[in-house]
């Protein structure tokens, strides 16, 4: 079946996502990276150049090469007075007093439609590169506050560059889509997305699956590329207080000044501060300079707070024609590369009243994977996929100290098997217990038991030795059955559980992130279990190393390792994790030491080939079931 | 498995008497098995293209990673050239200089990077040429005037186009 990509035509940057096995992925352009600078040139040659290539001959060519055109969609020449006088190349009135951009080079008039739909032609041909399949159907979004004759142009320029739109969705509405919050029933959500230029804040409501934008405002010149700008300042400034000179006029300079900011504000997304280095930035008679400053995140919030606070006027007034409350607000979702910034993120958990927000690991490509979500169910590949559930918990069984053993770790898809052998822990050991358990915590106790059974009649033999194979077999209705056989008998015992899926959403999230909170206790607790499992299976061969011998044991060396034992087994008792593991490691020593007298007693008394003592134990751990 | 699964549980329906009832049961049952035989297929067939998307992903995030750490290195190599253009005496620190700027080139030359040969003069190319300033001139195309700072390749792929300064027609 032919995909359906969703497409995020986005003023200053375009992304192309497309769901495949269910998952969906941004598609990757031709020239690398994941967004598409919204920009078209016509170059002197000719030829068009879309994207990344058309942006790096923009300054040799402004009045042949658009941006911003999203600017212009569907607007009439006199609404767009302002956005004229910003963009370089020539905005004319066309024949029905729309806004058409005048080219030089091809001495024609083109409506923003057939400029948005070079844009999209591009991503569809690296989409089609992508999937090694053509594409012709797609779902494009468009801000919310878009009128019809915008969201009809948006339609045609899709149109014109050969795809079907089969849908125009809302950014926001897309980003609600993306993280599954259309299936809520009558919440309502705040969309922030602060992306590269632009701002734009929305309210939806959701339930019984339809979205509506109850509200939307925003500031269509405010973006991350004006935090940019204030470090670069500040830079300037600076310098110009450290060495006196003026690198703002020095165009090479600032070139590498606006590199190094927005790298500057990247890192302070992730570490309270950062240094700015830039080796050789300009020179003077008394030789070369360079540039070296710290800038921390608390300086930088500083420097751009007015910004910051540009963003509240928008969102109190969406608010207020919502005529809602923040404590009406369900969820937050965050959008555009610009609310990476703590700053952000903790103006609008203050705004919302301590909401925490969605935010994703890429907030700029999240309205395209809504889209391209939303082209997925328009297609009707998402009806199969969604049949498919996912264990929420991990499926494990107890094994020897309490441990828990995951047969099956949470989040795997269902229908699902998976067998794996144990075995025993004592000598002639008859029965073995399967508790079966549900949980993400180490210690089997801590989990939920789902329930119990024991395989009996295990035919006598040393412990490590009988193979107890158990499978774990989950039905696509989450009915999970749980056999355990001896493969020497074929003796076999089950049990099924019914309930493995039932439980409610929050409870597989507390008990998550019980997990989480406990992890260090639980791990030394583990720990432990497993250094006292490690501690009984070497006493057992110090015993079992003893009896073998017999008097070929030095009596004082037999003392000495029996006092060893008693050490060992004391250690066990108690709780310190390294005297377990210092006594356990002095045994160990012994039993080598006493491995290899036997051994050079052994070949010289009857010449048998050399046979160590400890071989026929099994290596590793041995479980007890 | 131990329990019957209840949402495909047959409907019950009269026992087939006639040989034409039977023959509509069997018929609906080849229907059936062929039915579940082709979802069955897709699903292995959807299962191998996940496994080889996921696979091409993977790679494809790797160079990805790859290209980002490069595109870092190939700052400090700017700054080595930046360094070495500082007029000064051929003193042992500037060789030492000189010495580790051709390693680090070398380091890079071995991971696929080559840089981007541009010379003053030849046309504006921008798939490999970024401008970053432009002065007017009598030139009958768009032309590099001079190099900024180097491009690289990666593998044929533009790692960093070279930064122009590019002489356009005057107007």
């Amino acid at each position: 079946m032919a995909s359906i990509v969703g497409i995020d035509l986005g003023t200053t940057n375009s992304v192309v996502a497309v769901v495949q096995g269910g998952n969906p992925v941004v598609i990757p352009t031709a020239e690398g990276g994941n967004l598409c600078p919204s920009i078209v040139a016509f170059a002197k040659g000719g030829e068009i150049l879309v994207g990344q290539i058309a942006k790096r001959q923009a300054i040799i060519n402004p009045e042949n090469t658009v941006s911003s055109i999203k600017r212009f969609m569907g607007r009439r020449y006199d609404e767009v007075e302002a956005e004229r006088q910003i963009v370089p190349y020539k905005v004319v009135p066309g024949p029905d007093g729309d806004a058409r951009v005048s080219i030089p080079q091809t001495g024609k008039t083109y409506t923003p439609q057939e400029i948005s739909a070079l844009i999209l032609q591009k991503l569809k041909r690296d989409a089609e590169a992508y999937l090694s399949e053509p594409v012709t159907q797609a779902v494009i979004t468009v801000p919310a506050y878009f009128n019809d004759s915008q969201r009809q142009a948006t339609k045609d320029a899709g149109q014109i560059a050969g795809l079907e739109v089969l849908r125009i969705i809302n950014e926001p509405t897309a980003a609600a889509l993306a993280y599954g919050l259309e299936k809520k029933a009558n919440e309502t959500i705040l969309v922030w997305d602060l992306g590269g230029g632009t701002f734009d804040v929305s309210i939806l409501e959701v339930g019984e699956g339809v979205v509506e934008v109850r509200a939307t405002n925003g500031d269509t010149h405010l973006g991350g590329d004006d935090w940019d700008q204030r470090i670069v300042q500040w830079i300037i400034e600076e310098f110009k207080k450290d060495q006196g000179i003026d690198l703002g006029r020095d165009r090479s300079a600032l070139q590498r000044l606006r590199e190094a900011a927005e790298k500057a504000k990247i890192e302070l997304s992730n570490v309270p501060e950062t240094e700015i280095n830039l080796p050789f930035i300009t020179a003077d008679a008394s030789g070369p300079k360079h540039l070296q400053l710290k800038l921390t995140r608390s300086r930088f919030e500083q420097l751009t707070e007015d910004l910051l606070q540009r963003c509240v006027g928008p969102f109190e007034r969406a608010l207020a024609d919502a005529k809602l409350r923040p404590n009406d607000l369900n969820e937050v979702i965050l959008v555009g590369g610009a609310t990476r910034m703590p700053m952000v993120q903790e103006l609008v958990r203050r705004l919302t009243g301590g909401k925490e927000p969605h935010k994703g690991v890429n907030p700029d490509e999240v309205v395209a994977v809504g889209a391209a979500i939303q082209a997925a169910v328009l297609g009707g590949q998402m009806k199969d996929v969604l049949l498919l559930d996912v264990t929420p918990l991990s499926l494990g069984i107890e094994t020897l100290g309490g441990v828990m053993t995951v047969l099956i770790p949470r989040n795997t898809t269902i229908p699902t098997r998976k067998t794996e052998i144990f075995s025993t822990a004592e000598d002639n050991q008859k029965a073995v217990d399967i508790k079966v358990y549900q949980g993400e915590r180490p210690i089997a106790a801590d989990n939920i038991l789902l329930g119990q059974f024991r395989l009996e009649g295990i035919a006598p033999a040393p412990r490590g030795q009988p193979q107890i194979e158990v499978t774990f077999d989950i039905d696509s209705n989450g009915i999970l059955n749980v056999s355990a056989r001896d493969k020497a008998t074929g003796k076999e015992q089950r049990i099924t559980i019914t309930a493995s899926t039932n439980l409610s959403k929050q409870e597989v999230e507390r008990l998550v992130k019980d997990a989480e909170r406990y992890a260090a206790e639980d791990r030394r607790r583990r720990e432990l279990a497993e250094a006292r499992n490690q501690a009984d299976t070497l006493i057992y061969q110090a015993e079992k190393s003893l009896r073998e011998l017999g008097d070929g044991v030095p009596l004082a060396d037999r003392n000495r390792i029996e006092a060893q034992i008693n050490n060992v087994r004391q250690a066990m008792s108690g709780d310190d994790l390294a005297r377990i593991r210092q006594q356990t490691e002095a045994l160990q020593q012994m039993v080598y030491a006493l491995g290899q007298q036997a051994y050079a007693g052994q070949a010289q008394s009857s010449g048998t080939p050399p046979r160590g003592d400890t071989r026929d134990t099994v290596e590793g751990e041995f479980r007890e079931v | 498995m131990a329990q019957p699964d209840p949402t495909h549980a047959h409907e019950e329906r009269a026992a087939p008497t006639t040989l034409d009832e039977y023959q509509a049961v069997l018929a609906e049952a080849r229907r059936e098995t062929d039915e579940l035989r082709d979802k069955y297929l897709r699903t292995v067939a959807e299962a191998e293209n996940a496994r080889k998307w996921a696979e091409r992903d993977a790679q494809a995030r790797a160079t990805e990673a790859q290209r980002r750490l490069l595109r870092q290195l190939l700052e400090v190599i700017d700054n080595l050239e930046r360094a070495l253009t500082v007029p000064a005496e051929p003193t042992a620190l500037r060789q030492g200089v000189e010495m580790t700027l051709r390693q680090l080139a070398r380091v890079l030359a071995q991971a696929g990077v080559e840089r981007i040969g541009v010379e003053s003069g030849q046309p504006f190319d921008p798939l490999y040429h970024e401008a970053v300033a432009v002065r007017t001139g009598d030139v009958s195309q768009d032309t590099v005037v001079d190099v900024e700072q180097s491009g690289y390749l990666h593998d044929g792929v533009v790692l960093r186009p070279a930064r122009v300064i590019a002489m356009r027609r005057e107007l």
